[in-house]
């Protein structure tokens, strides 16, 4: 297995560079001026140009995206335009942030969602089935925002029990958690449940019932275990997108996360600062993927001898 | 050797997501922030937390053009001059100043400066700071004027200048043109830092902690030089909430105890909010309408009064800024250096602009393209859709994302255009991008207008010596300028700032340089 990891570890190079490519050429299609972004609305065309000559935004765009791979190669991710800064300090100030939360997040989604899941596809068409499903559903379709203000009005304006935004203390994370965990609380249930459906309703779950294994066991040994690979597969892959996509969540909460600089960056066309945040971000979701992998292969035996 | 593989990856995960909870405190400048703020707002401590819509993007002063780093450096930096509440010039750093002749003016410093390192002051500092400022592509525009600098001892320099220019004063107390410790910086570059690494000044406050896209914090300088500007609270937090609403909720729940940017559909709120205040300031905010005169009909003055008379002005303070600003006929902000009420006013009478459309030879109307960016301004369009629509026009709405939007009328894509300015203390930095030739298009003047006159009179304001004789340029540019309908001036926003009822000390500044060393409850 150690040969498949180095290959996928490997494979993050082309991955890296074809990520870097369509940003450099996007951020470079998309119209405005990065000077003048930077330096507002009244600055003089002196300044602009000046500052445009000293960012090296004159030369042609195949020469500034050389010069940034030659960089990239011995390490380095640029300098922000915008605050003059290492792009990699500027991401790496705020990546612990992002994930802590999207960790967090994950952790609420995944103690609620799998049990809800199990007994809602144990007792199918319940009444707990329809209440947990109908949640799923809420969960699925209520945006981040309008349930991060919900959750500020009611749990820190009007019972002031947590602070409406910042991340000091484990105070401040409780609301975002809740904001950013229900979406993928609500997707990994309704998977849950479609997957432990699928697999109760299979032979040797039969079979283990007529042989008199306990009920517990039979569905948490015996079907959980089978059913946990489609599981497995949404959270690793809600897991990326929490650590790139909590815009919202961040801005509602004023989360210091690398989301809110990711948006800024596009906004001011902060060329390295947005490759940076890409590529930090395409390497984690790469390097998770991988973890999923690898997991599978301890859930499901059939899938570890192929390794062999 | 999987078993180890997998336990190898099960302590990888592990170790990040413990740095990932662990990062977070390990900023400095912002423990305890959550205690002290309730603290502040029933009274007690001295720590002023002050809610900001963004993070600063530099703790350089040569590094930025930006209000909410402004806010940090304007108050750990000093620079030679100030402005007052009364748009007056007083010295800072400076004790005096006097023009020997037009391009030479000499300066005498205060004695005893100290900088937060606890060294004094002197005329190298100052030689060292506009010298090394020159070479900044975000601020060394301000000091072109500046041709050298010369010490005639520890308090008095003298600065020579390429050409005259009324601007070197109010440039002087421009952000850009802080003046720092020559000895601090030399020491803080050979080590191979940068100026914002470790900042350090003369101003009242002296810097302690930034946690970027969440705070920065700044604590009093017991030593600060001018008793009557010192700080009258222990610490400030600026605290970056970029979303409206919780911003204005962390006022209500006393995480905030001063609000810059209040959001106008709050506005309200706050106001009836009896543990709140809201302290409204006249800004030098100007938004305006204009069209691109290189275009047919636009060209004609008769159907740019036209269109002057046919926008009803209050309707849009209502539906853009809920009513939370004036309607406006001038060309630069009542609050601002360089404002004369002299303009010809257009009211708002349709029949008069039917008259005048007739007149020009567009009776029966005709159609054009409005650029917009963001949605204030959006709203903005609207109003003037319908209003025009009542004259037989058809104005369509092109609404577009900031940048694309410069860049287009810029290059004189457009047919017309929304936008606004706010004039700062130089009224040269107002008049000449947004009304003279040389500007046109991405220098400001999005409305193509060319007159050799007014650029005459832009040029002699700039120079001239002679305070009437600049009076008198300003208040004929404003004349032709209404004349001649260049914009259709719309409204001035109100500047709002939120605090807690028992906070005190909030003087606002109309061109938003606003000072907190006098905040305390």
């Amino acid at each position: 297995m150690h040969k498949y990891v180095i290959k996928r570890l490997i494979m993050l190079i082309p991955v890296v560079i074809g990520v870097s490519f369509l940003v450099f050429f996007i951020m470079s299609l998309a119209p405005g001026d990065t000077a003048r972004t930077i330096l507002g609305e009244d600055a003089p065309i002196e300044a602009i140009e000046a500052l445009n000559e000293e960012l090296g935004l004159n030369d042609p765009v195949l020469i500034r995206y050389g010069r940034y791979m030659v960089g990239l190669a011995h390490g380095d991710l640029g300098t922000s335009y915008k605050s003059g800064r290492s792009v990699f300090t500027e991401v790496m100030s705020r990546f612990p942030d992002t994930l802590k939360l999207a960790f967090w997040g994950m952790v609420f989604a995944v103690v609620l969602s799998i049990p809800i899941g199990i007994i809602s596809a144990t007792k199918q068409y319940s009444l707990i089935d329809s209440v947990s499903m109908v949640f799923a559903l809420l969960g699925v379709a209520t945006p981040n925002f309008w349930l991060g203000l919900m959750l500020i009005i009611g749990f820190s304006l009007h019972l002031r029990w947590f602070p409406s935004g910042g991340s000091e203390g484990w105070k401040a994370l409780v609301l975002p958690v809740i904001t950013l965990g229900t979406g993928c609380m609500a997707n990994i249930t309704r998977t849950t449940r479609s997957s432990m459906l699928e697999v109760i309703r299979q032979d040797y779950i039969r079979t283990a019932k007529a042989k008199g294994v306990g009920y517990r066991s039979v569905i948490y040994k015996h079907a959980l275990k089978n059913a946990l690979i489609p599981v497995v597969t949404v959270i690793g892959l809600q897991f990326g997108s929490l650590l790139g996509g909590a815009v919202l969540t961040e801005a509602v909460f004023s989360w210091p996360g690398v989301g809110t600089y990711l948006v800024n960056s596009i906004k001011a066309k902060d060329t390295p600062a947005v490759l940076g945040c890409v590529i930090i971000f395409s390497i984690c979701f790469s390097i998770v993927n991988l973890c999923v992998d690898i997991l599978y292969a301890y859930i499901d035996p059939r899938i570890k001898s192929k390794y062999k | 050797m999987r078993k180890v593989l997998c336990t190898i990856l099960a302590g990888v995960m592990t170790a990040s997501l413990l740095a990932g909870c662990g990062g977070g405190s390990s900023d400095s400048g912002n423990g305890g922030n959550s205690s002290a703020a309730a603290g502040g707002s029933a009274g007690g401590s001295q720590e002023i937390n002050i809610g900001i819509n963004t993070d600063l993007t530099s703790l350089d002063p040569h590094n930025h053009n930006d209000t909410a780093s402004a806010y940090a450096t304007r108050h750990i930096y000093s620079n030679l001059v100030r402005l007052t509440e009364d748009n007056e010039f007083v010295g800072d750093l400076a004790d005096s100043w006097e023009y020997i002749d037009d391009v030479t003016v000499e300066f005498t410093l205060k004695e005893g400066v100290k900088f937060h390192d606890g060294s004094t002051l002197t005329a190298e500092d100052v030689k060292f700071s506009l010298e090394s400022q020159k070479e900044s592509p975000k601020v060394g525009h301000l000091v072109s004027m500046i041709d050298s600098v010369e010490v005639k001892d520890d308090t008095h320099f003298v600065i020579h200048m390429n050409e005259p220019s009324n601007a070197l004063v109010s440039s002087l107390n421009h952000s850009g043109c802080a003046i720092f410790s020559k000895a601090h910086v030399e020491k803080l570059l050979a080590e191979g830092k940068k100026i914002e690494d470790e900042p350090m000044g003369t101003g009242p406050y002296k810097f302690e902690g930034w946690t970027p896209g969440a705070s920065f914090t700044l604590v009093k300088n017991p030593d600060y030089f001018n008793p009557e500007r010192a700080a009258q609270n222990d610490k400030l937090t600026f605290k970056v909430i970029s979303e409206d609403s919780a911003r204005t909720i962390a006022l209500e729940n006393g995480e905030l105890d001063l609000l810059i940017s209040v959001p106008t559909t709050d506005a309200g709120k706050i106001r009836d909010n009896n543990k709140l205040a809201l302290d409204e300031y006249t800004s030098t905010h100007v938004e305006y309408f204009t069209v691109n005169e290189t275009k047919a009909p636009f060209d004609n003055v008769k159907v740019r009064q036209a269109l002057s008379h046919a926008i009803n002005k209050a309707d849009i303070v209502v539906a853009s800024v809920n009513n939370e600003g004036k309607t406006f006929d001038n060309y630069i902000g009542a609050a601002a250096i360089g404002y004369y009420d002299v303009v010809t006013k257009y009211d708002y009478d349709v029949e008069k602009a039917k008259a005048l459309l007739a007149e020009a030879g567009y009776g029966d109307g005709f159609s054009f393209t409005c650029y917009v960016a963001g949605s204030t301004r959006a709203t903005t369009a609207t109003v003037i859709q319908a209003n025009l629509a009542e004259l037989g026009i058809t104005m369509n709405i092109e609404q577009m994302e900031a940048s694309t939007f410069y860049e287009k009328t810029g290059n004189g894509e457009h047919d017309a255009c929304l936008a606004g300015w706010v004039a700062n203390a130089e009224p040269d930095n107002t008049y000449r991008p947004l009304f003279t030739s040389a500007n046109s298009g991405a220098g400001g003047n999005r409305s193509f207008y060319k007159n050799p006159e007014i650029d005459k009179l832009v040029d002699d304001a700039a120079v001239n010596r002679d305070k009437a004789a600049v009076q008198n340029d300003y208040e004929t540019i404003l004349k032709t300028l209404s004349d001649e309908a260049v914009w259709v001036p719309l409204y001035t926003p109100t500047g709002l700032i939120a605090r807690n009822a028992e906070l005190k000390g909030m003087t606002p500044s109309p061109i938003q340089m606003h000072d907190f060393y006098a905040l305390h409850y």
